[in-house]
């Protein structure tokens, strides 16, 4: 009789432990998979801004090698006796507006560096699209002024 | 037997020009494989050196065009990609 209330307790207690196990399993995977998820997303946004970063730098570069052949221009207008001194100021303005973009470009990098990507998705885009609308507003400048700069060296060719 | 003996003197004559038949036929299609391999492309948007080497007023017009299309392109992809 001992032995059936022994082995009556050990099913019940079964019965009732199991469904538990089941759902603490099932718990566990859960989060395990949202886990994974999760660092899928931050890798995916990490690769983004690494593009971001990466492509605005390029363009960078190449508003450097443009301004350089600008100051070639502007040595070869002087050695004919030309007034370069509005073209100075131009390229002048050019190299600041250039070094605004460096900077821009630098903090944006910092910026995504620190980024806590567990935060709400909302916040990260905000502070994502801070830093892209900075460097393109710098973008934006550094062409105006590089095109007024091509507009001046025009006129003293002619 | 000699029917035999003549279908083998004949192979032996067609030899030669099968064999150069052949030798056409394979140069073709190394040359048609050849015009097929896509060619180098000299300008990309990732290559920093689109830009001319010449300093002349008009290469810079056109290089400051470049530089705005690719400003644009740009803004346009990151748009895409925040969205």
């Amino acid at each position: 009789m001992n032995k059936l209330a022994v082995l009556l307790s050990i099913v019940s207690l079964l019965a009732f432990t199991s469904p538990v196990l089941a759902q603490s399993q099932r718990g566990v995977a859960a989060r395990q998979a949202q886990a994974d998820n999760n660092t899928n997303r931050n890798q995916r946004i990490s690769e983004v801004l690494d593009r971001i970063i990466d492509k605005a730098t390029t363009r960078y570069q190449r508003y450097e090698e443009f301004i350089g052949k600008l100051e070639s221009r502007r040595a070869r207008l002087a050695e004919t006796g030309v007034d370069v001194t509005e073209l100075d100021n131009s390229i002048r303005l050019s190299k600041s507006a250039l070094g605004n973009v460096r900077g821009t470009i630098n903090t944006a990098k910092e910026t995504f560096a620190n980024l806590d990507l567990s935060q709400n998705p909302g916040e990260i885009r905000r502070q994502v699209v801070a830093e892209i609308t900075n460097i393109r507003q710098a973008f934006r400048e550094l062409h105006r002024s590089v095109a007024n700069a091509v507009a001046i060296a025009s006129r003293l060719s002619n | 037997m000699a029917r035999r003996s003549t279908q083998k003197s004949e192979f032996n004559i067609l030899l030669p020009s099968l064999a150069l038949s052949a030798l056409v036929f394979l140069l073709a299609i190394a040359v048609a494989t050849g015009v097929r391999q896509p060619q180098q492309v000299v300008v990309s948007a990732d290559n920093d050196t689109y830009l001319s080497e010449s300093d002349d007023i008009e290469s810079l017009e056109n290089d400051l065009l470049l530089l705005e299309s690719d400003n644009l392109l740009e803004e346009q992809t990151i748009l895409q990609n925040i969205q």
